[in-house]
């Protein structure tokens, strides 16, 4: 099996970009990671996606984006799984270039959020759940997660203001790096006053909807040093899935494909939890950015809204969490996040992030699709 | 929204009725209704009407709704634990949003869900309404998060 590299990347900035659609975001950022390898040849293109077809209306998004930025006949291919479509991309790439079948792959994300008002993005992206029986009552996701922060709160006895660090934070690290949608900080009181979208979430708790896209370039062993100075080594992967109708799980305050997914990459890399200097979590919602920092092995149940009012997982600390700022705040491109994930931390390990800079070896990327129905994570190493 | 009547159609005994599947090896209850065990992948499941009684594990108010469900808005929803142990998804109704409460006793009844925005068809499905009528001078309250009992 070859080890795989990361040998280039590119991303946008996301935010709402009217003048922009999927092919326009996405031939920006494959650009911008080309010519990092000096425009090498691409043997095949990944994408991931989540509502070209409900939004866009455009199904066959490999041939469209692969075509679009000028990646020649090459197979392509859109792989789909809600918000956690880009890092089942990754994933996904990463086995083409295991397994040997390529030896240099792109994989990128895109995500087209803005064309519509709320109430319609709403509906597309509440497809996440099980359509016959959540979607069907007209429960949207930021409902699905409202029903988990209350069990949350209520099981731990945590209050609104000490869930509100969350956010906080979050806002803090977007506030420094420049691909982030919201760059401005909050405090917990704004967050405590913010409008209610499904009680108890508050506008501050949800990450924002937003376009944007990001690319990756995957190497083989033996071409990685060939395109890239400063290759990055996926050193451990891990998928899992979970029951799609939340109410039937026995916990609802875990997820179990993390910790099914972040056991198997941290076996692949012979890593524990506490070896990691820089984390980047799926926080679509505050309190999924806690249940994450539990099921990933960083703290106790229950325990983390005080340990990070303490400081912990703040930038200096081992792990320093989300110094992108997180969906929370960096911002939250569906089908894209999960590669903007792995690009940022990636750029961390390399030294050149344009934000907080994490010192370190080792990263790790947490990508969720659907509340916890399918995770992957991943883990770098220099 | 769109309403498609065949759809509608063969999910109505779980919609409707409540009806789970039951593994007729491991006993598993099984609701969503499945074919295979996800316990012992038996595939003899058989079918049964859940009692529609149990009590709300957790809830939440829903202001910003879906397209197709503005005139409903605010939607209760809950994760109710039915007496036979089995966790149903459902809105909740003839509650006011201040009035529902975690533990709160409710039982399974049917009512309209949506409207076909073009062909008015409707679909039907269980809501869960409180057992008894909320008295406010009843010993609970919930603030910030944590639940605190009067008099205790």
């Amino acid at each position: 099996m070859s080890k795989t590299y990361i040998v280039g990347i590119g991303l946008t900035k996301i935010g709402r970009f009217f003048g922009k659609g999927l092919r326009e975001l996405f031939a920006e950022a494959a650009s911008k990671a080309l010519e990092e390898i000096g425009n090498e040849n691409i043997q095949a293109l990944i994408v991931g996606n989540m509502m070209s077809s409900s939004l866009s209306e455009q199904d066959n998004l490999g041939a469209l984006l692969a075509d679009y930025a000028g990646l020649g006949k090459i197979p392509a291919f859109k792989v789909e799984a809600a918000c956690g479509s880009g890092g089942v991309a990754v994933y996904t790439g990463y086995s083409l270039i295991a397994s040997g079948v390529f030896d240099v792959v792109m994989v990128g994300g895109v995500e087209k959020q803005t064309e519509y008002p709320t109430r319609i993005v709403s509906k597309a992206l509440a497809q996440a759940a099980d359509a016959e029986y959540e979607l069907f009552y007209g429960i949207s996701f930021t409902g699905l997660n409202a029903l988990i922060m209350r069990l949350y709160m209520d099981t731990y006895n945590v209050s609104r203001d000490e869930m509100s660090v969350w956010p906080v934070l979050m806002h803090k690290n977007a506030s420094k790096n420049p691909y982030a949608q919201l760059r401005f900080e909050v405090t917990k009181d704004q967050v405590a006053k913010s409008i209610v979208i499904a009680d108890p979430i508050r506008l501050l708790d949800s990450s924002p909807i937003g376009d944007g896209a990001a690319a990756l370039i995957l190497a083989s062993e033996k071409v990685a040093r060939k395109l890239s100075d400063t290759p990055i080594e996926i050193a451990g992967v891990g998928m899992a899935t979970d029951h799609i109708y939340v109410a039937y799980r026995k916990n609802l305050l875990s997820l179990e494909a993390t910790v099914l997914s972040a056991k198997e990459a941290y076996r692949m890399a012979k890593i524990e939890p506490k070896d990691i200097d820089v984390a980047e979590v799926h926080d679509a919602f505050t309190v999924l950015g806690f249940i994450n920092m539990e099921d990933l092995g960083f703290s106790e149940r229950g325990k983390t809204p005080k340990l990070m009012d303490e400081g912990r997982f703040w930038p200096g600390d081992k792990p320093t969490v989300n110094p992108s700022g997180g969906l929370k705040a960096r911002g939250h491109p569906v089908g894209a996040t999960g590669v903007y994930q792995v690009a940022e931390v990636t750029m961390q390990l390399r030294g050149d992030f344009p934000g907080i800079k994490v010192k370190g070896d080792v990263g790790l990327a947490q990508s969720i699709g659907g509340l916890g129905t399918t995770v992957t994570t991943l883990v770098l190493k220099r | 929204m769109k309403i498609s009547v065949p759809r509608v159609w063969r999910e109505i005994k779980s919609h409707y009725l409540l009806e789970a599947s039951v593994c007729t090896k491991c006993g598993k209850i099984h609701y969503p209704p499945r074919t295979i065990c996800d316990n012992c992948k038996n595939r003899k499941l058989v079918r049964k009407k859940l009692s529609g009684e149990g009590e709300v594990l957790t809830y939440t108010v829903q202001y910003v709704v879906l397209e197709g469900y503005r005139e409903y808005a605010p939607i209760i929803f809950a994760v109710v634990r039915l007496k036979e142990g089995v966790n149903v998804l459902a809105p909740l109704t003839d509650v006011k949003p201040e009035n529902v409460r975690v533990g709160m006793k409710v039982t399974a009844v049917l009512r309209k869900i949506a409207e076909d925005e073009d062909l008015g068809l409707i679909k039907y499905g269980i809501k869960f309404k409180p057992m008894k009528e909320f008295r406010s001078e009843e010993n609970v309250t919930y603030e910030s998060g944590k639940r605190t009992r009067k008099n205790s």
